[in-house]
């Protein structure tokens, strides 16, 4: 089989121009969310809940190297009707990020545009730009499945799946600069998008979530708490 | 055999003296990385790597300059060393001229100077500025330590408590106090929180069968003894604990009234004298001199425990 040649100006013109792209729009996303962002702060509140809710926690799981009538009282500091923490906040009003809220919009809005702005704008033109270009071959064989992933754009059945089109490629590079990204900007950088999309994932899966509403929170530990068996365990 | 329970009590780069002058650049750099990220307190060996290898090309270090002078500042105030320190505010405070990290290192060098005031009023706008930051509240805790106010360091310490209740240092801090105001069930308290916190350290464990044992009455030396036997179980190598557990079962044999109970009891305070009497045996005599008195000691002890 006759191998297939490639232009060397779809290297210079097509090939080189996305790395160069993609490199450059993630060095300004992070400057950019640099500008944009300010930083999230958290109310010392905040903080104090999270810290009884842990405290509730291991309260439950180590209890029992206490003698009974330690236990005792710090469950009963933790849970008593009037004066415990873990009931009293259960009856304070709900606070929650309101949605009506302006500050916390632009907010949103903010993080949305990060992440939406380089992904439609960019991608869409690249796509717009660049498309219907076989630009590089990764140089081992590939199964037919990786066409779809490799060969966007690019819809010939007898092309070898090994070959990857310009859209690919663009993807590739978005997902793959992570490590050079590190290398530039150091760690703790917002360039790289598959870690921003990283994080959504991660925040819809998390439990505890400080914005979320704590109230649920403590009546849960409230509960765990009072039904906990106290047990001296040495 | 020496070396060898050497190597057992100490990890090895205590005991292989390191010219910490001669090393390399990138090995400093490398040795100031990791104490710096587990918190080691070995300030003279830090202010010498800083001195005689890392500060000929500090500009090298790029951006983890600023996070070592920070430390080597650190380090110099802990070993008296006020031109140094002196040194690395002024080039932190040129980098970073309105920084509350800076700042808090200046109120540090106050305090090691003793104006306490200073550092005092620095603190307190510090925890105003940023009240979720809780080094700044544990440092005023510090001044308050330093300046002897105890009453003061222990209403500071509860007030902190209140909001990062999970801190085993702060109540560690605290169960130190109130052993000095000698309110032994108070320290329990702060012990046992530290227990919840980290159930793993056979320190908390022991210290709490120390306070149990003091604290005296059939009750509190039962649990004095289950205390010590976890502690033992958690860190083998623990010998006070050992010592604790002999005390205590020799205790509760010659008190309780149940037959049963005194025999056990007897019994596992010989096991603890035969198991101290091993451990004592396997050091030379070089090494610790006194081992031959404690040894004599134990055996005395083995036979009137024995005969009881």
């Amino acid at each position: 089989m006759t191998d297939l040649l490639l232009d060397p100006a779809i290297r210079t013109w097509v090939f080189l121009p996305i790395v160069v792209i993609t490199f450059f729009i993630g060095i300004l996303r992070h400057y950019v969310s640099l500008l944009l962002m300010n930083k999230k702060k958290v109310e010392l509140e905040n903080i104090a809940d999270g810290q009884y809710l842990l405290r509730a926690r291991l309260l439950r799981e180590n209890g029992r190297f206490l003698p009974k009538t330690s236990f005792n009282a710090r469950r009963q500091y933790l849970c008593a009707e009037e004066t415990g923490y873990l009931s009293k906040a259960q009856q304070r009003p709900a606070k929650g990020p309101n949605p009506m809220d302006p500050s916390q919009m632009t907010e949103m809005l903010k993080g949305n545009m990060m992440n939406m702005i380089p992904m439609i704008v960019v991608g869409g033109w690249i796509n717009w730009t660049f498309s219907g270009f076989v630009t590089t071959r990764v140089p081992f064989p590939l199964t037919l499945k990786f066409k779809a992933m490799l060969q966007r754009g690019v819809d010939l059945v007898s092309l070898d799946s090994a070959w990857v089109s310009s859209a690919s490629w663009y993807f590739l590079c978005m997902f793959g600069l992570r490590s050079i990204y590190t290398l530039v900007l150091g760690s703790e950088n917002a360039a790289d998008q598959s870690k921003a999309m990283e994080d959504q994932m991660a925040m819809t899966g998390s439990a505890v979530n400080p914005q979320a509403d704590p109230r649920a929170a403590f009546k849960g530990e409230w509960e765990a708490l009072q039904m906990t068996q106290h047990q001296f365990a040495l | 055999m020496f070396s060898k329970l050497i190597q057992e009590f100490f990890p090895r780069d205590m005991t292989t003296e390191t010219d910490w002058t001669q090393i390399s650049f990138e090995e400093g750099r490398q040795t100031l990385k990791k104490w710096r990220e587990c918190g080691v307190r070995r300030s003279e060996e830090v202010v010498e790597i800083w001195e005689h290898v890392i500060s000929r090309s500090s500009a090298s270090l790029g951006d983890e300059r600023w996070a070592v002078l920070e430390q080597v500042c650190i380090a110099a105030l802990d070993s008296a060393r006020v031109d140094l320190a002196q040194e690395c505010i002024d080039q932190l405070h040129a980098q970073f001229p309105k920084s509350n990290r800076v700042l808090k290192l200046k109120a540090m060098q106050f305090e090691s100077t003793e104006h306490y005031k200073n550092a005092l009023e620095i603190y307190d706008r510090l925890v105003e500025d940023d009240p979720n930051n809780n080094s700044y509240r544990k440092r005023r805790v510090a001044v308050l330590l330093a300046q002897g106010k105890r009453l003061d360091a222990i209403k500071a310490i509860n007030d902190y408590l209140k909001i990062f209740l999970n801190d085993p240092e702060a109540w560690l801090q605290l169960h130190e106090l109130f052993l000095q105001e000698n309110d032994i069930a108070k320290a329990v308290h702060c012990l046992e929180e530290c227990v919840l916190i980290q159930p793993l350290n056979s320190m908390y464990f022991r210290r709490l069968g120390d306070l149990r044992y003091t604290q005296g009455g059939a009750e509190n030396i039962d649990y004095a003894r289950r205390y010590y036997e976890r502690a033992l179980k958690i860190n083998p190598t623990d010998l006070r604990s050992q010592y604790g557990i002999l005390l205590s079962n020799n205790q509760i044999a010659s008190t309780t009234k149940n037959a049963a109970e005194k025999k056990k009891a007897g019994l596992a305070a010989v096991e603890a004298i035969d198991e101290l009497v091993n451990r004592y045996q396997k050091v030379s005599p070089q090494n610790n001199p006194e081992s031959d008195g404690i040894l004599n000691c134990l055996e005395a002890m083995k036979v009137t425990v024995g005969s009881k």
